[in-house]
Parts: structure tokens; C-alpha cells; sequence
């Protein structure tokens, strides 16, 4: 039995669960707005789009109030990686999920309070949570509020540019929660511990990784 | 105190009078009172026979809906002028021709409505260049009703009232034969090719499709063109082009905030028009995105499996 860490307080779990059930229903409603057919919708289109206005202002509000959750807490800090070696680090990563995890080896990052991620999920997360969910909001306000749009963009209306670029964006950040998904149940010694961590906001600490992080800081 | 007393009241008739007639004089002439013009036009059934065509002229005027018209403050002696005021009337000055432009052109009070280009638009209309002088203004626009939308009204209103100004003829045997030598034909045939014809009567404009498709969302464009010109491209609404969604985008807020407040609008936003997300490329490429992702995600976990099975062996 290792030592455990509080690592996520929390008004960040409140975030990331409403977050999280927030874009679940924002992707199915937004599919069957998108995909709309009248002869067999996924879910009827007048009732996906009030869904996906209420559920849009909602991720909105829990955005704002994770940005200040972020600020207050110094949490924020967790998402800049150190530039310094950071290429060097993002390989050893990428070759532990592409080559070391399938022979066994163990994780080349483990989960501190200083550093609760490892530097793809850094950069990841980073452009993620700072950038393309800034870019969803403010496309989603758009659509939202069209008289603030921009009257035209290259000659065309303002509205359907904006439109585009929300769907391109909602698309790409569903991939993200799938690819996330996917990678938290690699990240504990069983499948949901992750999963667990996020609802208890404790991470447990074995022996061995004490160790490796000492030979690793050792050797740096 | 006789003569003091007859000051008093002469005086005062004196500029009672001069008031009158400098202000008669000066300014426009007196205009009868619109009650008087109502107190025939007022009844609805006041009409006549047309003795050219046959056709019954109505010349009721709904003084309710004309109260709340744009041109409410408007004396009807000032549109219908010279000769009017006398009854009755002179018969010739019946068939005189009114033109709104006659008001409403090269005023900068109405520089934002583009009546100049209206005009010219109409001029290139196909009901112009079919009807010539059997069509005006006021053949859609009757100027005793006509309201400018404020944009109050829900979208499915504003189109209703929109579209009842085209089917007044074009719903109608009897309209469409007094104006047009032309073959009637039916609106459900002649729109037979659209898909889910119910839905799009109702939330479309018939002239939303019946005008060129401009970038300029300025104003309406008067240019009415037939069914071998009209819109008939799916994707000009539903995807590419914009320009309608823009138009329709921020009239409906308009009228979203003023009917269901301000956070009722947002969750009620109903101006989506299906497919505005869409792009041809863009879907393709996210499904092959999707699949890929599955597909790396599965053969991942797979290997996985495989690599622990083949430890657990070796162990």
C-alpha cells in the first residue's frame, strides 16, 4: 500500500464531471443537429437544439468558473510545461505509449502534487482546456448571440464560418475525449483507477514509483 | 366703455382671423380630415365595377389597420390629391396612377430603405416585365395596411404574412387570370421537385428563392424572378451560402428578445437551418478521423492484451 496524494480539490472534480456530462450531451444533441434527418433522428431536432443551447450556456458558465477555480488555486501552473528539455521528454513519452507499454515497462512520469500530468498530456491539455474550448465558446456564443457575428468574413456572411468552425472544433475536441477516455484507463494498475481517483480526488503512490522518480531525478 | 368693450372683442377676432389665414396661406393648404374620406371608404362594402375588366373594385379602407400603418399620420388628401376633396369624384382622376417613389425616392429621411435601387430592382422584376403597367407597388403593398417589419413577430408570422402577399394571385384563379394572359398552374405542382414542401412553405419566404442570390442584405431585393431563375440549389441555404442564414440568423433575434426575454431566446433559439454546419469535406474527413481513432484505439488495447498474455507466458 503506497502514500496517497490529494491531487484534485474539489471544485475541480465538480468541473470536470459537469464538464464531462455537459459534452456528452453536447455531442449527441450536436450529431443529431448536424446529421438532422426527420425520418430518423437520433434525438428530434427541436429538442436536441433547445439541449444544445441550454447545455452550450452551461459549459460556458462552468468554464468561467473553471478558469477562476484555476487562477485562484495556482492550477493553472500544471498546464505550462518547463520549454527545457521538453522535446527529449515528449519522446520518451510518446515511445512509452507507442513501444514500452505493450512490453510491460513502467510509466516514464508518475503523478506528483508538482506535476499531476505528463508532458504530452501538458501540451495536450494545454491547448485543449487554453485554446480549442475557447474557440468552441466563443464560435457557440456566436451562433448564439448572431447580431454580434461578424457582418461578413471573405465575402460571405458571417454566420455560416462560424458555424463551420464550431462543428470542425466540437469534432476535434470529441476525438480528445475519446482519446481521453482511452488513455485514463491506462494510467492505473486497473482499469478505472483513474476514474476512481477523479470522483475521490486521491491518487495512490506505490513504493516503487518513489523509487524511480529519485533514480530518474538522479540521473537528470 | 362702449368703445373699450368693442375693442375687446374685435381685437381679439382680429388675430383670431389673420391667424388663420396666415397660417392657411403660408403653409399647406387645409387638408380635409381623414374622418371625412372614412365616412364612405369607412364602409366595406363601398365598390364598383371596373366597366374594362368586370372586376369589382373595393374601395373600403380599414381605418384599424390603417391607424397602425406606416403612413397612419398621413392624410389621404395628401397621396390623393387634387380633386379628391369634392365629391363626388371626378371619375377620370379614379384611374390616375400613384407612385410610393413620388414620396419616397431621393429623400434622405428614407435613404436607409433604398428606395432607388427598389425601384430599379422592380423594373427588372418579372411581374414588370410580364404585367408592365397592370402591376405597381401597390399590387403587393396596399399603402392603407403596409407596416414595415419591426421584427415582433415570430419568424413562421413573418413568413405567413410575407408569402399571403404572393398567394393573394398566385393562390387564385380569379387574381391571376385579371392580371395574366399566362396558364395558371398550380403552386403544389410547380413546387412538386422541393422536398418536405409543408416544412419549407412555412419557414421559407417565397422571395427568399424568387431573387437573385446577392451578397448585399441592405435591403430586400424587388428583383421577382421567375421558376426558370429561381433558386433552386439545396446547398445556397443549407451550407454554402450564407448570406440567407445571416439575414434570417439576426432577424429572428430581433424578434427572439422582444417575444421570450432575453435568456428564454437563448434556450429557444430557433433559427438553425439544418445543414449550416455542414461541409463536404469537413464530414468526410472527420468520419475518416473517427474511424481511425477507433481503429488505433482498438489495435492498442489489443496490443496491450497480446503483451501481457505473452508475459504472463514467459513468467
Amino acid at each position: 500500500m503506497g502514500k496517497k496524494i490529494y491531487i484534485y480539490p474539489l471544485w475541480l472534480r465538480i468541473w470536470h464531471w459537469s464538464n464531462a456530462l455537459a459534452f456528452l450531451l453536447l455531442i449527441v444533441s450536436g450529431i443529431s443537429l448536424h446529421y438532422a434527418n426527420i425520418n430518423s433522428p437520433l434525438i428530434p431536432f427541436n429538442t436536441a437544439r433547445i439541449i444544445h443551447n441550454i447545455t452550450g450556456v452551461f459549459l460556458s458558465i462552468i468554464y468561467i468558473g473553471y478558469l477562476i477555480g484555476n487562477f485562484i488555486s495556482g492550477n493553472w501552473r500544471q498546464y505550462f510545461p518547463v520549454f527545457k528539455g521538453l522535446l527529449k521528454r515528449l519522446i520518451i513519452q510518446t515511445r512509452f505509449y507507442i513501444y514500452g507499454i505493450f512490453k510491460g515497462e513502467p510509466h516514464p512520469y508518475h503523478v506528483s502534487e508538482e506535476q499531476k500530468f505528463n508532458p504530452l498530456q501538458q501540451i495536450t491539455y494545454l491547448s485543449v482546456v487554453y485554446f480549442f474550448m475557447i474557440l468552441l465558446i466563443v464560435s457557440g456564443l456566436f451562433l448564439l448571440f448572431p447580431a454580434i457575428a461578424p457582418h461578413k468574413i471573405f465575402n460571405m456572411g458571417g454566420i455560416w464560418p462560424m458555424a463551420v468552425l464550431h462543428a470542425a472544433v466540437a469534432f476535434f475536441l470529441s476525438i480528445f475525449m475519446v482519446a481521453h477516455i482511452y488513455l485514463a484507463t491506462l494510467s492505473g494498475k486497473i482499469w478505472w483507477e483513474d476514474f476512481k481517483n477523479m470522483v475521490t480526488g486521491w491518487h495512490e503512490i506505490e513504493d516503487n514509483e518513489h523509487e524511480q522518480d529519485n533514480n530518474q531525478n538522479n540521473n537528470k | 366703455m362702449k368703445i373699450l368693450k368693442f375693442f375687446n372683442v374685435i381685437i381679439p377676432l382680429i388675430f383670431f382671423f389673420t391667424g388663420i389665414f396666415s397660417a392657411y396661406s403660408e403653409n399647406e393648404p387645409t387638408l380635409p380630415d381623414n374622418t371625412y374620406c372614412l365616412r364612405c371608404h369607412g364602409m366595406k362594402t363601398l365598390s364598383y365595377i371596373e366597366e374594362s375588366t368586370g372586376v369589382i373594385k373595393n374601395l373600403f379602407v380599414d381605418s384599424i389597420k390603417f391607424n397602425h400603418s406606416n403612413h397612419q399620420k398621413l392624410k389621404c388628401a395628401v397621396c390623393h390629391d387634387k380633386g379628391f376633396d369634392i365629391y363626388p369624384h371626378n371619375f377620370s382622376l379614379e384611374t390616375k396612377k400613384l407612385q410610393c417613389t413620388k414620396c419616397h425616392k431621393d429623400d434622405p429621411k428614407f435613404d436607409k430603405f433604398h428606395f432607388n435601387e427598389v425601384e430599379k430592382e422592380f423594373y427588372n422584376s418579372v411581374h414588370y416585365k410580364n404585367l408592365k403597367d397592370k402591376f405597381d407597388c401597390y399590387s403587393c403593398h396596399d399603402p392603407h395596411k403596409f407596416e414595415i417589419s419591426q421584427g415582433n413577430k415570430s419568424i413562421e408570422d413573418a413568413i405567413k404574412t410575407d408569402n399571403e402577399i404572393c398567394l393573394k394571385c398566385h393562390k387564385s384563379t380569379l387574381a391571376f387570370s385579371n392580371l395574366s394572359d399566362k396558364k395558371y398552374i398550380d403552386l403544389e405542382i410547380a413546387h412538386s421537385w422541393l422536398p418536405n414542401l409543408e416544412i419549407h412553405w412555412k419557414t421559407v419566404m417565397c422571395i427568399d428563392c424568387h431573387t437573385p442570390t446577392t451578397n448585399d442584405i441592405s435591403h430586400q431585393s424587388h428583383e421577382i424572378v421567375g421558376a426558370d431563375k429561381a433558386e433552386k440549389n439545396c446547398v445556397s441555404c443549407h451550407s454554402t451560402n450564407s448570406i440567407l442564414m445571416t439575414k434570417l440568423y439576426k432577424y429572428q433575434t430581433k424578434q427572439s428578445n422582444q417575444k421570450n426575454g432575453f435568456i428564454n431566446s437563448r434556450a429557444l433559439n430557433e433559427a438553425y437551418t439544418i445543414g449550416m454546419t455542414r461541409n463536404i469535406y469537413l464530414d468526410k474527413l472527420s468520419i475518416l478521423i473517427a474511424v481511425l481513432t477507433l481503429a488505433g484505439i482498438f489495435i492498442h488495447a489489443f496490443g496491450i492484451w497480446i503483451g501481457k498474455k505473452a508475459r504472463q507466458k514467459n513468467k
